[in-house]
């Protein structure tokens, strides 16, 4: 039995080192030379592989850095200092900007989805989304499965009452939730102020159905729009909706986003 | 040496006994990589070698050092050893010769180790007791059917570009469905040898 146990060891070590030996030969021979900048770029990079910027891998988008100027901002998930490091190695200025945040457009909570059928399938929302308007009478909002919750890769969404809560503190704006929502309710928007107004609902039906089914979304009655004076918001397809670059305005948003009947336009 | 026995073992495992279509082994590389004609060629390339080198290797390490140290049963983990050293080799190569082909393959060429065609090939070399030459023999035919299964894959799929597929058939769906077609048309194969 030892004598067994020794020739296993023994013959494995044998396979083992011929192998790495000629792997290490062939390692030396066949050695793809790399531009070194890439991965001194690299280093600085989040290494998450969150795909916001464009490219497969953060090691792909350091290499279109480095050989194809590509903007280094287009990395939504750089902190502060990584950001201020790779542009200092890559001789680029800042030129300002400011953190992209997700903003989920539907108020309804678990109480204020009407139910239209039962639904019970697949619990997701892509799945819900698939069968009529997922058992909900809101074929606009949101079904509260957390697809968005489990596509995020920092796990900065929580659906909390059925609805998804951002924690500002985690999220990178990387827009994994945006894509992940079936219905597009999650837009990702600049935050360029100390707070962002937005219209918490994707609801294109009139005032009353809105009223019947939900009585949190935008009923379109265009006060928002009538006290705006400089277009802070404006209506589109019964639906208002914020214009985010001219939210400078805080105090006049806040005014407005007080008088709005159903409370549906929200800060963040 | 029969060469008749060696063109049947190349036809068997090349069509008729297609490691893809009928025994559904590699069925993930199968589904990843036949978007382009081009990248399944030369993944179908890749595994080529890998099988071949692999029936090759396995045969001789197999019989001329586990057998005679009665170690049969650490068949799997060397080769898998085998196996997963001659990837590593394959990928510095293609890494070399063709950056535009690693960038297409990504993560199926690492994965070519983890394909369970070449796991399965060298385990259904030992298990059929084949000599030397008709083991690699088996591992090239093996090789050029998983290319063949890839290639006319990617072909299809080449051409169901312009089809217009159902919404909920769109991506996998349509792929899978294809897939079994194209199995059920291999089994045409079947009685072209018997045994």
């Amino acid at each position: 039995m030892e004598n067994l146990a020794l020739t296993a060891v023994l013959s494995m070590a044998f396979l083992a080192f011929f192998f790495a030996g000629v792997l290490a030969f062939a390692h030396k021979k066949l050695k793809v030379e790399e531009d070194p900048r890439v991965l001194e770029v690299y280093e600085f990079l989040p290494h998450v592989n969150c795909g916001a910027c464009g490219h497969v891998s953060c090691h792909d988008f350091a290499e279109s850095l480095i050989l194809s100027d590509e903007d280094p901002l287009k990395c939504r998930v750089l902190g502060e200092d990584a950001r201020e490091k790779i542009l200092d190695y890559l001789g680029k200025e800042d030129n300002g900007s400011f953190p992209f945040l997700p903003l989920v457009r539907c108020s309804a909570g678990k109480d204020k989805k009407k139910p239209a059928a039962d639904y019970s399938g697949i619990r997701t929302c892509r799945g819900a989304a698939l069968v009529f308007s997922g058992g909900m009478e809101c074929e606009y909002g949101c079904m509260g499965f957390g697809d968005c919750e489990k596509a995020c890769p920092f796990g900065a969404i929580k659906m909390v009452d059925a609805l998804p809560v951002i924690e500002k503190e985690k999220c990178t704006g990387c827009a994994k939730c945006a894509a992940a929502c079936p219905r597009g309710i999650i837009d990702i928007a600049e935050k360029k102020f100390d707070k962002l107004y937005y219209v918490a609902c994707s609801s294109r039906d009139g005032a009353l159905r809105v009223r019947q089914i939900c009585g949190v979304g935008c009923i379109a009655c265009g006060i928002c729009e009538k006290l705006s004076k400089e277009g802070l918001f404006v209506m589109k397809d019964a639906l208002s909706r914020e214009v985010v670059s001219k939210q400078g305005k805080q105090e006049e948003a806040a005014n407005i986003a007080s008088k709005c009947p159903t409370k549906v336009i929200k800060d963040i | 040496m029969n060469v008749e026995q060696i063109i049947l073992i190349f036809v068997a495992a090349s069509v008729t006994n297609n490691f893809v279509l009928t025994y559904f082994l590699g069925i993930c590389p199968f589904i990843g990589v036949s978007n382009k004609v081009e990248s399944a060629v030369g993944l179908g390339v890749a595994t080529t070698f890998v099988m071949t080198m692999a029936a090759t290797f396995t045969w001789l390490i197999y019989h001329y050092i586990l057998v005679p140290n009665g170690l049969v049963f650490l068949q799997y983990v060397t080769f898998i050893i085998v196996i997963a050293s001659f990837v590593q080799f394959v990928e510095m190569v293609i890494r070399k010769i063709s950056p535009a082909l690693y960038k297409a393959l990504g993560i199926f060429l690492p994965l070519i180790t983890t394909n369970c065609a070449i796991l399965g090939l060298t385990l259904f070399m030992v298990l059929r007791d084949y000599t030397f030459i008709e083991a690699v023999i088996f591992g090239l035919g093996a090789g050029v059917g998983f290319t063949l299964a890839l290639v006319l894959m990617a072909g299809i799929r080449e051409e169901l570009e312009f089809a217009d597929v159902p919404d909920s058939l769109k991506g996998a769906g349509i792929t899978l469905i294809l897939a079994g077609m194209l199995a059920l048309s291999f089994m045409g194969f079947g009685g072209l040898i018997s045994g």
